[in-house]
């Protein structure tokens, strides 16, 4: 545990990567019901400045949710027997398209702590197999005592 | 959120047929448990408080909780499917926050208004912030937040 009273300190980092597949897609159209033909028809994407489907903004920064939570569990191994909750997200940036076939690399790193609230604020990034940034923001999370 | 402005009647709007203050209200949509675990398997966030009735139950909520994310992701299908239907190029951004927590069961709704509009230097696309509510079954804001969205403009000849 950490010398403060959070049970994660600056510089803390998780990683979590997956290869972006066609069934992602087809999971989160059905979750978003956002069926814009840039997502799921080929031959329309074709034709778009990007050449080939893209995948849906939310899905690439949905593996920053699975960061949060190993950042979470890594409090919860040190000793930390409370709970996070997630408060937002700011300046969420889709700065570069996902294709199909990308392989996505989620980091999640502390880089401030607010203690007299209880809070962390974590930088929250995902990069492409290439190393280019995709999705770039900012998270909050609350640390609450059991 | 105020009501200032114009009420969007159901239609097709580019970037110059909004004004600042416009708003519209969308449909609402039920959160279910396979929303929470197929987001939970998209996502690779298989927190207890999503996953383990007795975690959620030990912090005080009657349900399993929706991730954060999954809420978002719901609302921007809200508005994607809404009867007011904006020609968007590209999402731009987000800045989101999670006022209250969501529960497998809740039905939750968005308020969507028109907080910027700003031309870019091309003359055929336009940038809106749209300032978004989001409220469950008992009325209590859950999410808010806005969405920074790339628009056509139609161009004259």
């Amino acid at each position: 545990m950490s010398a403060g009273i959070l049970p994660v300190a600056v510089g803390d980092g998780v990683q979590l990567s997956k290869t972006l597949t066609e069934t992602d897609i087809a999971l989160f159209t059905a979750l978003s019901g956002d069926f814009d033909p840039i997502h799921l028809d080929e031959h329309y994407a074709r034709r778009s400045a990007f050449g080939r489907r893209i995948a849906h903004g939310l899905l690439a920064m949905a593996l920053l949710s699975g960061t949060a939570a190993k950042m979470s569990a890594k409090a919860r191994d040190k000793g930390f027997a409370g709970t996070s909750l997630s408060l937002g997200y700011d300046r969420v940036r889709f700065v570069h398209p996902v294709f199909i076939g990308d392989t996505l690399t989620a980091t999640y790193v502390i880089e401030a702590l607010d203690e007299p609230k209880w809070r962390s604020i974590a930088h929250a990034e995902v990069r492409n197999h290439d190393g280019t940034l995709c999705v770039v923001s900012q998270h909050l999370m609350t640390w609450r005592q059991p | 959120m105020t009501n200032a402005g114009r009420r969007l009647e159901p239609g097709f709007y580019m970037h110059q047929d909004l004004m600042v203050g416009d708003w519209f209200q969308t449909g609402g949509i039920k959160v279910t448990e396979a929303h929470v675990v197929n987001f939970a398997g998209l996502a690779g966030d298989f927190f207890d408080l999503h996953m383990d009735d007795a975690a959620a139950e030990e912090l005080g909520f009657a349900e399993r909780l929706a991730h954060g994310l999954l809420v978002l992701s719901l609302v921007d299908g809200l508005k994607n499917r809404a009867p007011v239907r904006l020609d968007a190029v590209a999402s731009l951004g987000w800045d989101w926050r999670f006022s209250a927590p969501v529960l497998i069961g809740d039905r939750i709704a968005a308020r969507v208004c028109v907080a910027e509009a700003r031309r870019t230097r091309r003359a055929d696309r336009g940038v809106v912030k749209l300032a978004f509510e989001v409220t469950n079954q008992a009325g209590t804001k859950v999410q808010e937040g806005t969405n920074t969205l790339m628009m056509r403009r139609r161009v004259a000849g």
